[in-house]
């Protein structure tokens, strides 16, 4: 059963996953190549390491968000508004996503829509996570 | 005009050249990961960094067949011309057998993508040793 994100700990708790994600392939990667064995990995991992990538590079962003104690105007920025700032943000993502649905006239005819995919699944099961668990 | 492998040498200079492309992406995968660009390198060549190994991989295999002393039944040693016609019958025989395996697909992206650049591989040398590349 997936947890429901519910404060900003619960955000970083997620996001850092996300990113260690990322390690955990890119070190399976290099042992893989290493060994001599990079065709294994690809069989196996490509894909999930180029998704866990895109994933990580937004959760690095997001990460650095919360990061911050004031704002950028030197105003208090508190965990509860912080909260409230990433969710809306995914929020807004998701929508915007549902609606270009409708059109799919823009696709790539390259690898770039895989980067597509990946981001809106982020952006996907982040918004889950923190509405319906 | 493309030149077809009637040679040891076409056939070594075809294979060495996957087998060069694959450490060049590599390289270029590297400092991409040192730069932080890991995200915008695979968008663009997350696919093909996958069917490079495929081909860097078989390409490796009968580079180091053809190096390779072998002895020859009726004693000598295999001659480069007996290699290129082994080689020649090896991929005959390995795009027959592609065509039988169209039903049988992988439920893993990475396995199916791993699958049609080997199909892509036979095929292509099988062009090279007929039709010309």
């Amino acid at each position: 059963m997936n947890k429901r994100i519910k404060t900003l700990a619960d955000v970083r708790e997620f996001l850092a996953h996300k990113v260690s994600r990322r390690e955990d392939l890119l070190a399976k990667l290099d042992s893989d190549r290493e060994a001599g064995h990079l065709t294994h990995f690809m069989r196996r991992d490509a894909m999930a390491l180029v998704v866990a990538v895109f994933h990580a590079d937004e959760a690095l962003k997001f990460l650095a968000h919360i990061q911050m104690e004031k704002r950028p105007d030197g105003t208090a920025y508190g965990d509860e508004q912080k909260f409230a700032e990433v969710s809306a943000e995914v929020a807004f993502y998701v929508m915007n996503r549902a609606q270009s649905q409708f059109s799919e006239m823009n696709r790539s005819t390259s690898a770039s829509n895989l980067a597509t995919d990946a981001v809106s699944d982020f952006y996907m099961e982040f918004y889950r996570h923190l509405n319906n668990g | 005009m493309f030149a077809r492998v009637r040679t040891i040498e076409n056939l070594k200079s075809y294979l060495e050249k996957s087998v060069s492309e694959q450490e060049e992406l590599l390289a270029k995968m590297d400092k991409a990961r040192e730069d932080g660009h890991l995200r915008h390198f695979l968008s663009s060549n997350a696919a093909y960094l996958q069917a490079l190994t495929v081909y860097a991989h078989e390409s490796a295999r009968f580079l180091s067949f053809i190096a390779e002393e072998r002895e020859a039944e009726g004693g000598g040693s295999v001659t480069d011309e007996a290699k290129l016609n082994i080689v020649r019958e090896e991929t005959q025989r390995r795009v027959i057998n592609l065509n039988m395996r169209l039903t049988s697909r992988s439920t893993s992206l990475s396995a199916n993508q791993d699958e049609d650049a080997e199909r892509a591989f036979w095929i292509e040398l099988y062009q090279a040793l007929n039709g010309g590349y």
